[in-house]
């Protein structure tokens, strides 16, 4: 299968400001991928390079095989809800259904209809008038009917309370097994991603500093507690991400390829949300402060 | 893509629309009234023989009539302003631009079909509200000199400058991402290239003919500033005038001789006479004329002074058979300009915008 979305040293700069740098990646399809990271750490940049309203510094992106939003049919094959959901406020709910099914050949007129009523938007409200949650309702809706292979979600439910929040996953989710679409959707908050996602990008400083299924992160990444001790001990095939000493003991979070065995560290699973904490301060460590690689 | 467009800007349109039918009924109105008071006054002037009290007459109760007419010359540009600047930097200011760049419609499609719709639109506006406003100040422009006079409120160069002001303000929209910024970028910017093309780029459209004259003024009806005109085309456009003397040096231009005016007329307060000041060769009192004394006696005189030094005109010219001609190439150039404007907001907003 092709992947959803593919990179290669893609970076962008806004004038002296790399937004994201030498970005690799290959995400293959049938996945819900969260891009998580701290505000400001190319999520965004990612995203919208994926969905042709940016173009790269350097380097190429690539989605469904194609570069973003070459024509028509490739504009057609992605769904894309902006950071803020933008609508056109003086447009009624109505109005912004109209325009999907006159702009897109593969509207799903009936999908749209159902969407709306289901969340109870009123098709003459206009959209200026809509709550967050109803707008990111909306905008979700635009992209669904549109019937897209992938769906790109930038911070969609950034603004929303934990209410709307969880109801918007829940849609988007119910969309995903309906469809069989391919989801990329970011967010600065990992219970967000964690909720929803299987396959997980994190980037941090603009780089992307960890990537792959989450189940194979989960089994791969360890935390060791033991002893007070230096890290650099430990055999080849693992690598500290993280390490946290008080003056008995360490705790250490390693990513092995194999098992962990050392009768010195108690291993503990770890979770999702305290791995992704470990590599965005370990690249707070290093320094890398969107330099160029 | 044309709904969207068209329901996206559907309330200029209307407001549009309605303006222009509040003013072609205010027109309605009051033409016939113009028609009346022309047909009442100065049409029959030459049977009663007092054209001139006539003329007056006519003159005094049409004073407003010029604003109409500033109407047509506001309208391009305010066309600019509310349609053209804010249709690409408005997108782009709020964001939707990620919205509507997203469906299935290509970049370039989507610009191409607005700005098409809407310059479109500014044209039939423009060229409407011209059309009325022809019709309306017929009755006036009969009375005119020479119909370049109102060259930029009449004929078609109303509809090119309405193409071009749209084109514009989307390019600067663009631009300048900004809608507040683009509006008065595109009023500066269109108001520059309207005064550089009518004060530069006119005249030398069409290379204008020119005609040698003996220079016979001034006299004191006809002010040092002007010159009789060209014989057998009363209605023509003179671009400029170049006054010679005999050994073909420039000593004026325009009807004036000499920076300061050679030949100035000068009148003491209370005098009745006055004074032919600068040369000095002439005999140098006049009686001066008043609205009751006969003029010639002083015209005949001051002819005669003038003559003395043996000056020549060359008058530069256009005829009035080339004002359509000139409304067709003037209309050609911001047509033009408004394509290649338009053709670099395409690029920019395909290359640019990224």
């Amino acid at each position: 299968m092709t992947a959803v979305l593919e990179a290669h040293g893609l970076s962008k700069r806004y004038r002296r400001r790399w937004a994201l740098s030498d970005c690799t990646l290959s995400i293959p399809g049938g996945h819900v991928v969260g891009v998580v990271g701290p505000n400001g750490a190319g999520k965004s940049t990612l995203l919208n390079l994926s969905a042709g309203l940016l173009s790269p510094t350097t380097g190429s992106v690539s989605v469904l095989g194609a570069a973003p939003a070459t024509d028509a049919a490739q504009l057609g094959r992605v769904g894309f809800v902006a950071q803020d959901t933008p609508l056109y406020g003086s447009l009624s709910v109505a109005d912004h259904l109209q325009m999907g099914s006159r702009t897109n050949p593969r509207w799903d007129a009936v999908l749209a209809t159902r969407r709306v009523r289901d969340v109870e938007l009123d098709p003459r409200q206009r959209a200026g008038k809509l709550s967050g949650g109803q707008r990111a309702q909306l905008a979700l809706t635009l992209a669904i009917a549109k019937r897209p292979e992938v769906l790109l979600l930038d911070e969609p439910v950034a603004s929303l309370d934990p209410l709307a929040r969880r109801e918007f996953l829940q849609v988007l989710m119910a969309t995903v097994s309906e469809q069989g679409t391919s989801v990329v959707l970011s967010s600065h908050l990992v219970s967000d991603i964690e909720r929803v996602c299987d396959y997980l990008v994190v980037i941090v400083s603009s780089r992307v500093a960890l990537i792959g299924e989450v189940d194979d992160l989960l089994s791969t990444h360890h935390r060791l507690v033991g002893p007070r001790a230096d890290h650099d001990q430990l055999p080849g095939n693992q690598f500290v991400v993280e390490a946290s000493h008080t003056d008995r003991q360490s705790t250490l979070i390693v990513r092995s390829d194999g098992p962990v065995v050392d009768p010195r560290w108690t291993i503990e699973q770890v979770g999702l949300e305290d791995l992704v904490l470990a590599y965005m301060g370990q690249s707070r460590d290093s320094g890398a402060e969107g330099g160029r690689p | 893509m044309i709904w969207l467009a068209l329901r996206q800007q559907r309330n200029q349109l209307l407001t549009a629309m309605a303006l222009l039918v509040i003013v072609g009924v205010v027109l309605l109105v009051t033409g016939p009234n113009t028609l009346h008071l022309y047909d009442s006054t100065v049409a029959g002037c030459a049977s009663h023989g007092d054209c001139p009290s006539a003329l007056t007459n006519f003159k005094a109760k049409t004073k407003w009539a010029v604003v109409p007419e500033d109407l047509v010359m506001v309208v391009p540009a305010l066309l600019g302003i509310f349609w053209g600047a804010p249709l690409v930097a408005r997108e782009l200011e709020t964001g939707t631009f990620r919205l509507a760049w997203t469906q299935s419609v290509t970049r370039s499609r989507w610009l191409w079909v607005r700005l098409a719709i809407m310059t479109l639109a500014a044209m039939v506006v423009a060229g409407a509200l011209t059309f009325m406003v022809a019709w309306w100040s017929s009755p006036i422009d009969r009375l005119r000199q020479t119909p370049f006079g109102y060259f930029d409120r009449h004929g078609v160069v109303p509809v090119a400058f309405a193409a071009f002001a749209v084109v514009l303000g989307a390019a600067l929209g663009a631009v300048l991402r900004r809608t507040l910024p683009a509006m008065a970028a595109t009023l500066a910017v269109f108001v520059a290239a309207r005064l550089f093309v009518s004060s530069w780029l006119r005249p030398r459209l069409w290379p204008p003919i020119h005609l040698t004259t003996t220079f016979v003024g001034p006299t004191p009806s006809a002010p040092p500033t002007s010159i009789a005109g060209v014989p057998g085309e009363r209605s023509a456009w003179i671009v400029s005038t170049t006054i010679y003397d005999r050994s073909d040096h420039v000593v004026g231009h325009n009807g004036g001789i000499g920076s300061n005016g050679l030949f100035e007329f000068r009148q003491a307060n209370g005098s009745r006479a006055a004074d032919f000041v600068g040369m000095g060769r002439c005999p140098n009192r006049f009686p001066v004329p008043t609205r009751t004394a006969n003029a010639s006696p002083f015209n005949h005189a001051a002819r005669e002074c003038v003559g003395s030094f043996h000056l020549h005109a060359v008058i530069a010219y256009q005829p009035a058979s080339r004002y359509w001609p000139l409304q067709g190439l003037e209309s050609a150039v911001f047509v033009v300009a408004a394509l290649l404007v338009a053709g670099f907001t395409w690029w920019w907003v395909r290359r640019r915008l990224l």
